[in-house]
C-alpha cells in the first residue's frame, strides 16, 4: 500500500514535496520505513540522521509500529520562538 | 489555553486573557524576530508548523506546568507563516498568586517550548537566499 508522510521545513525543501509517498506493507515500525523513505527520496539521506519520526501527533522510536490508519511525519530538529 | 496564528499578536488580549482576582502577579514574554543574527541580516522569516502535533504538545507543555507550578492561567500564542524582523512570533503569558512562579513558569515554558513543538523557522536573508534553521544540522 501507500504510505503518505507528511514533511516540513528542510525535509519539505529536500524532497520538494509537503507529502512523501511511500510503498509498503503495513503494519511496519518505523526504523524499517527510515529505509524506505531514503530509497524513495535519496535527497532525504543526509537530513534524516537528525531527524525525528512522529507517529499519531508523538515522537516515535524506531520500534514504533505503523498501522494503516496512522499519521505519520517527518520532525526536524525544531527551531520555534525567535528569541 | 494554547493558539495558533497567522495574524499579528495581540499583546494587550493575551496579558487580558491570564488576568484573574486570584492572581497577585501576570508575566508576559514576547520572542521577537531579530534583523541581524551574527553578521546576517534577515528580510523576513517564515514560520512552518505541524499543527495538529504542535497543539497536542503545547497542551503538555502547559499541563506539566500547572503540575509543577501553582499558576493560575498560562496562554501560549505562536505565530505562524510570514514575518518581519521585529514582529512577536511568540507570546506566552502567566499569571499566578504570587511573582516569582510566575517568572520561573514562564522561563520553564518559553526553554521547553523551544525544544519539542514542531514549528521551524525559514530566514529569507536581505541577499535574497533562504536557510531553513534547525539547531544542530549543518546546512
Amino acid at each position: 500500500m501507500t504510505l503518505r508522510i507528511k514533511l516540513f521545513a528542510v525535509a519539505m525543501q529536500k524532497a520538494g514535496t509537503t507529502d512523501l509517498e511511500v510503498e509498503c506493507s503495513l503494519p511496519a515500525n518505523v526504523g524499517e520505513i527510515k529505509q524506505l523513505v531514503v530509497d524513495t527520496c535519496p535527497p532525504l539521506s543526509e537530513i534524516l540522521p537528525h531527524c525525528r519520526f512522529a507517529v499519531d501527533d508523538e515522537f516515535a522510536s524506531d520500534d514504533t509500529v505503523i498501522t494503516e490508519q496512522a499519521s505519520v511525519a517527518i520532525i526536524p530538529p525544531v527551531s520555534g520562538g525567535a528569541c | 489555553m494554547i493558539n495558533l496564528t497567522r495574524d499579528t499578536i495581540d499583546t494587550q488580549q493575551v496579558l487580558e486573557s491570564v488576568q484573574d482576582t486570584r492572581a497577585g502577579a501576570v508575566v508576559l514574554f514576547l520572542g521577537t524576530t531579530r534583523s541581524i543574527t551574527g553578521d546576517r541580516e534577515t528580510g523576513s522569516l517564515d514560520y512552518d508548523c505541524y499543527e495538529s502535533m504542535a497543539i497536542r504538545k503545547l497542551e503538555q507543555l502547559e499541563a506539566e506546568a500547572r503540575r509543577q507550578w501553582d499558576v493560575v492561567e498560562i496562554n501560549i500564542v505562536h505565530r505562524l507563516g510570514h514575518l518581519l524582523p521585529g514582529e512577536a512570533s511568540v507570546a506566552i503569558a502567566v499569571s499566578s498568586p504570587h511573582r516569582g512562579t510566575a517568572f520561573e513558569c514562564g522561563q520553564w515554558l518559553i526553554d521547553s517550548l523551544k525544544e519539542d513543538i514542531p514549528i521551524w523557522k525559514k530566514e529569507n536573508w536581505a541577499d535574497g537566499t533562504h536557510q531553513w534553521v534547525h539547531p544542530g544540522m549543518e546546512d
